[in-house]
């Protein structure tokens, strides 16, 4: 199985399934990433989308200094953020628990392993929403995205020592917020 | 202390060097509240690691390769379809490989190369025709020229391409050479996928009807490139549709008009349709086939396939093979854009004969 370099070099020698075996490999990773970071699947589908697209016009100028995936995840976001710029300034706590399908508890329902876990999602993912889209992309990249801190550097062109704070930062943010959903849950 | 809850953090990561993870270990064995930080850190962690995970229900090798490939088509007005396309790719591979995109290139582009044979062989030059979305009032076309009324608004359409962008290209500087020496306008230049849309009436045949200097002005404004099809619709039809010219009421029901790719054109002989209005020569019972090239938005193409398909008794199969990404900029909000569709409505020559498929497809 040829790596992302390779099929990067067919690609610009004219094979376009050469590019198509790259959408294959990372779009699902890249709409995993971009739903949980936007907190719109309709958003995250259209992003991706057009992200491919832009790399594949633009695959001539990809210069190979990272990987490829660290290409179309800048790609990626920067469409995010222009998107997210053209349509809404926020995205609603009810947005995303809408938007990513996860019903409201049932508290006269006997608890359960299940709806727990369920429960917990949807109280993250409520917490995710009201930080700021940075924090929030650092969060996701590196528990959900599994990247490591050179990784996400790359990706969000950023210092390993800005990585490392932002990191912290929003994770105190992230977990401060929980704390206050909690609490509002249980009163 | 805000630097040691860092180091935290990374030390969960697994993100420090050894003498760092060193410390922190100290650390934790020494204070309670760093071991209470790294605990609802950790538990944070996996609180995250146990979202859900998303995916796409279908892989979009196909669709992004089609809307890159018309990404630089349309971008680069220079670039010849023959020639590179994205990333410095031959001609060859992503033609010949896209699995919709040959299907319809070439028949579009035969099409277009025997209309203008037609119009350079033939003595009844035929008008310019709309291949566009055309208001029903015509009338409100010379209003517009003569700014009585509010302009038409079509930014649906692609611009221009103008002579500057083709000028270079050999075959096309031939027919502007000929198109210069008959008299005709040079601007009468059609891109070979496309279908031809001339931005000026050469001189009509003796004893037809000029067009008014209105219909000729507003066809001149008008006068746009199509894009590229968009999809091929096929409507099994009862040959008492195609004789009643049923296809062109129900487009001009829905304020459409469409360019019909075979046969040739007649001239049109009423002053008050624009002159760049097609008029179809009459169906007969002989012809089992009839090809239009209709250029329509989402809403339009909905609303046309819909009243097809109603028409159970008359029109007993349609094919839609649009592509879905029209679909998709329509839900975006994207739908004004206008596309170029085919449509090719076949009967059998046999009135007596039972259609091919009495089945509607969904």
């Amino acid at each position: 199985m040829k790596d992302d370099a390779q099929l990067v070099d067919d690609a610009t020698q004219g094979d376009s399934a050469a590019f198509g075996q790259l959408v294959a490999r990372h779009q699902d990773r890249l709409y995993n990433t971009l739903v949980h970071v936007v907190g719109s699947a309709e958003t995250a589908q259209d992003v991706v989308q057009d992200a491919f697209v832009q790399a594949y016009v633009k695959l001539d100028s990809f210069e190979r200094a990272s990987g490829f995936y660290t290409w179309l995840y800048r790609i990626a976001m920067n469409l995010a953020i222009s998107k997210r710029r053209r349509e809404r300034p926020t995205v609603s706590v009810d947005e995303v628990r809408e938007t990513l399908g996860h019903e409201p508890l049932d508290r006269a329902a006997p608890p359960d392993a299940r709806l727990e876990q369920q429960e917990r999602a949807c109280q993250v993912q409520a917490a995710l929403a009201t930080l700021s889209q940075d924090h929030r992309a650092i969060l996701i990249l590196r528990e959900i995205d599994g990247s490591s801190y050179e990784e996400i550097a790359a990706m969000l062109d950023l210092p390993i020592g800005t990585i490392r704070s932002r990191l912290h930062r929003a994770r105190l943010l992230l977990r401060d917020v929980l704390k206050g959903i909690l609490q509002e849950e249980t009163k | 202390m805000e630097r040691r809850d860092e180091l935290i953090s990374a030390f969960l990561d697994g993100e420090l060097a050894p003498q760092e993870r060193a410390q922190v270990e100290k650390w934790l064995a020494e204070s309670p509240e760093l071991r209470q930080l790294h605990d609802d850190l950790s538990a944070l962690g996996g609180s995250l690691r146990s979202l859900p995970r998303y995916q796409l229900d279908r892989n979009l090798g196909d669709i992004v390769l089609r809307r890159a490939e018309r990404a630089v088509l349309g971008d680069d007005p220079e670039r010849p379809i023959a020639g590179k396309v994205g990333p410095s790719v031959p001609a060859s591979s992503w033609w010949l490989r896209g699995a919709g995109w040959r299907r319809l290139a070439w028949p579009a582009v035969a099409v277009a190369a025997a209309l203008v044979i037609m119009f350079f062989a033939s003595d009844e030059l035929p008008i310019e025709r709309q291949v566009a979305h055309a208001p029903k009032d015509h009338g409100s076309i010379a209003a517009r020229e003569q700014g009585t009324a509010a302009p038409a608004v079509d930014d649906s359409l692609p611009a221009q391409r103008t002579d500057e962008t083709l000028a270079d290209k050999p075959a096309v500087a031939q027919r502007r050479a000929r198109l210069e020496k008959s008299g005709g306008d040079a601007r009468m230049l059609s891109h070979p996928s496309a279908g031809v849309v001339p931005s000026e009436a050469p001189a009509p045949a003796a004893g037809a009807p000029a067009p008014s200097s209105e219909a000729v002005a507003g066809a001149r404004s008008r006068a746009k490139p199509v894009d590229p099809l968009e999809g091929v619709i096929v409507c099994e039809v009862t040959p008492e549709f195609l004789q009643a010219g049923s296809f062109e009421k129900l487009l001009e029901s829905l304020n459409m008009v469409a360019a019909v790719a075979e046969p040739a054109l007649n001239v049109a002989e009423s002053k008050d349709q624009p002159a760049l209005a097609a008029k179809v020569a009459e169906p007969s019972a002989a012809r089992a086939r009839q090809t239009y090239v209709v250029q329509a938005t989402d809403e339009q193409m909905a609303r046309l396939v819909a009243q097809l398909r109603k028409d159970a008794k008359h029109v007993k199969k349609v094919t839609d093979e649009r592509w879905s990404e029209g679909k998709q900029e329509a839900d975006r909000g994207e739908n004004a854009r206008s596309r170029s569709y085919r449509f090719v409505l076949q009967a059998p020559a046999d009135a007596s004969a039972p259609p091919a498929d009495s089945e509607n497809k969904p």
